[in-house]
């Protein structure tokens, strides 16, 4: 009796993460299949055109997904609310380390996608539990590919657009004083207060550049070794520096995630001895749900941008 | 918050399986910080389960729905709300008597809003349920000695 206890419990578990895992191998199998068959251009551009609108797996439905095909196999276990919630940490658990170790994922992408994978996965066991209770658990298990399908058109009605984070600091130093620090900067000695850097996100160091000119090459450096690599494509001495990202470091808290287009940096002289610093970085974000994940993104992306006008702000302002 | 969700964001609700996400995080918040609510909740819904012929359903705005057939009776939320229906006569002897709440979200309908906090509200969440049940079942409504 003790034994089926755990087997129901246990499969459960796998069954939600097969669930996981199985959809997202489908996703990979359909970029995939059109070079294995080799199809037409034609089928080619319909195939990934599909493939583009059902490859975002949504952290919302996905998990409730997940949460339900747990609950199926928990339904008979007469589970308090608690044990439901404790089997389900366990559970959600899984996924994220085993993309972890397996995938290579990074730390701070999982940090951030827990929560969400938590919480609407949780909402699945939930609604599981209510499902699978009645006579008609057979029936209701329908809900699971409505779900997957509702996944996919998810993609469609999201395409991937450009959006801008802009954050200003008011700096008490002239222009003059502020401008050459915003072209590059020596490193910053003040460790991060962001929570997210304490726990392994890069933060910015320090910015080199070849000098004051359009066309000049400069590196912004993180924490952890990473550099982006940029170009400056707009300067207009004491009040306009716009550079180009020409290549994004290849770390996994990035990579398929997010891409950085440009940033700027403008200031504005309040003809009263301050400065205004404007910083705005442009990005495309590929992660599903936007709402959350560009939550996420604006929050990080601003931490950076503050991070670095604060530290331009301590050394103009040192100036004086 | 919860009061905020509710009469700011209420649209949100149309989108599906928003409510039941939400709903979620409040039962998160419920398990993780007040103990004795969530042992009400389980207690109050065992003791439903086994008193009356109900079905426990996902309910649109979250939580769990009782219904007797297609009738709703009311619905649990995740933060231990209850919303019964009890018809307007009994909705506005029962806010005069301070044992319900008018509605959270339609003060002025037939629905009552009860708070379980601990397992002592069940006696009185159980009384609710009864009137919402009889009313719903017979189209009466009932009058309890108190």
């Amino acid at each position: 009796m003790m034994g089926r206890r755990w087997l129901r419990i246990i499969l459960g578990l796998v069954a939600a993460n097969v669930v996981g895992v199985a959809f997202c191998f489908a996703f990979v199998f359909l970029f995939q299949f059109p070079d294995q068959v080799g199809l037409s251009s034609r089928a080619q551009q319909w195939f990934y055109g599909f493939a583009v609108m059902a490859i975002w797996p949504s952290l919302v439905l996905l998990p409730m997904a997940m949460g339900i095909a747990a609950a199926y196999f928990w339904r008979s276990l007469s589970f308090s609310l608690w044990e439901y919630f404790l089997w389900w940490v366990i559970t959600s658990l899984v996924a994220p380390i085993g993309a972890y170790f397996f995938f290579k994922e990074g730390a701070v992408c999982l940090l951030i996608g827990f929560p969400i994978l938590f919480v609407c996965g949780f909402a699945g066991v939930l609604i599981g539990r209510l499902l699978f209770k009645s006579k008609t658990a057979a029936m209701n298990l329908s809900v699971i590919p409505v779900l997957l399908i509702a996944t996919l058109t998810e993609g469609k009605i999201r395409q991937d657009e450009q959006r801008v984070v802009e954050d200003r600091l008011l700096i008490n130093a002239p222009a003059t004083a502020v401008w050459d620090y915003v072209v590059s900067f020596p490193a910053i000695g003040v460790a991060p207060n962001y929570w997210l850097n304490k726990v392994g996100l890069p933060s910015p160091l320090a910015t080199t550049c070849q000098g004051a000119f359009v066309g000049a090459a400069r590196e912004c450096i993180f924490t952890h070794g990473l550099v982006f690599k940029e170009r400056v494509s707009e300067l207009t001495p004491m009040r306009l520096l716009t550079f180009q990202i020409v290549e994004q470091p290849h770390d996994p808290e990035l990579l398929g995630h997010l891409t950085l287009h440009r940033g700027q940096f403008q200031l504005i002289d309040n003809n009263d001895g301050t400065t205004t610093l404007i910083g705005r970085s442009w990005y495309t974000l590929h992660m599903r749900p936007l709402w959350y994940f560009d939550w996420w993104t604006r929050d990080v992306t601003s931490h950076v941008h503050l991070r670095v006008m604060e530290h331009i702000k301590t050394l103009a302002e040192g100036e004086r | 918050m919860f009061k905020f969700v509710v009469k700011k964001l209420r649209w949100l609700a149309r989108i599906p399986v928003l409510p039941q996400v939400f709903d979620a995080g409040l039962m998160i918040a419920t398990m993780l910080f007040d103990r004795p609510r969530l042992r009400a909740m389980e207690m109050f819904e065992n003791a439903i389960r086994r008193n009356y012929p109900i079905q426990k359903r996902p309910h649109r705005f979250g939580g769990v729905g009782f219904f007797i057939g297609t009738t709703e009776i009311g619905h649990l939320h995740g933060n231990g709300l209850l919303d019964l229906f009890v018809g307007k006569s009994f909705r506005a002897e029962e806010i005069r008597r301070g044992r319900a709440l008018p509605h959270h979200v339609f003060p002025d309908s037939g629905w009552i809003s009860f708070w379980l906090k601990s397992p002592a509200d069940i006696a009185q969440a159980l009384e609710l349920f009864e009137i919402a049940s009889t009313y719903r079942t017979t189209g009466q409504p009932i009058s309890l000695a108190h």
